[in-house]
């Protein structure tokens, strides 16, 4: 399953900016964005299943995934739920 | 120190939770009854999901330190080794030569997800731990 929400948190816990980003949102532009993507494998590949099947799984994989870098200069945290 | 014990501290350094909300967290960690000893050969961890990268390094003018840790899902680094497998045999060896002068001599036509599989297996029991003067990295399955 492709993530449906991201939380990003820049700057300092309590002066930082926290977003909560809706990807399902954007989960209609999932099919115009897989024809697109079909044909640029038909032109350079000829395998437009695999091209799909593992663009699909780029998209899922990134559920679950967590970045967090706190440094003096910039705190910032992403998470895909 | 388990992992969740450890999980509990990071929470506790990154402000998540209470140092009193983590006393009562390790102390209900500590009734849990004590896992099996592992048979020779056995996955302890099971099947991990994740790879966790911990990176931490000490300024120079004696400030806070640099943190970095990321979740990557095992999943995702699969998906990419298929990404390469479809990518064209010409773009391959530009992409092996540009990694070959950046100091990475990984050849792509030789990634395949059956490697990597086999690679995550062996990482559930496997940590890795770096420390140098002011930097310090931990990679671990999880």
């Amino acid at each position: 399953m492709i993530p449906y929400l991201a939380m990003v948190r820049v700057g300092g816990r309590r002066r930082g900016i926290r977003l909560w980003l809706p990807l399902f949102l954007l989960w209609p532009l999932v099919p115009p964005f897989a024809v697109v993507l079909a044909v640029a494998a038909a032109v350079m590949t000829r395998n437009v299943a695999a091209a799909l099947r593992t663009a699909w799984q780029l998209a899922s994989g990134c559920r679950g995934m967590h970045i967090e870098v706190d440094s003096p200069e910039i705190a910032l945290r992403i998470r895909f739920i | 120190m388990n992992d969740n014990r450890l999980h509990v501290l990071q929470m506790l350094a990154a402000g998540e939770v209470s140092p009193e909300e983590a006393d009562r967290l390790i102390a209900a960690l500590d009734k849990q009854p004590a896992a099996p000893a592992a048979r020779p050969g056995e996955v302890t961890g099971g099947n991990p999901r994740y790879l966790r990268v911990f990176v931490e390094e000490q300024e120079t003018d004696g400030g806070p330190p640099t943190k970095v840790n990321i979740r990557v899902p095992f999943q995702l680094l699969r998906a990419g080794v298929r990404l390469a497998s479809l990518i064209p045999n010409g773009a391959k060896d530009q992409i092996n030569e540009a990694l070959r002068k950046n100091g990475v001599p990984i050849d792509v036509t030789q990634l395949k997800p059956e490697d990597l599989d086999e690679l995550v297996v062996h990482l559930a029991d496997l940590t890795i731990d770096v420390e140098e003067k002011d930097t310090k990295v931990r990679i671990f399955a999880e």
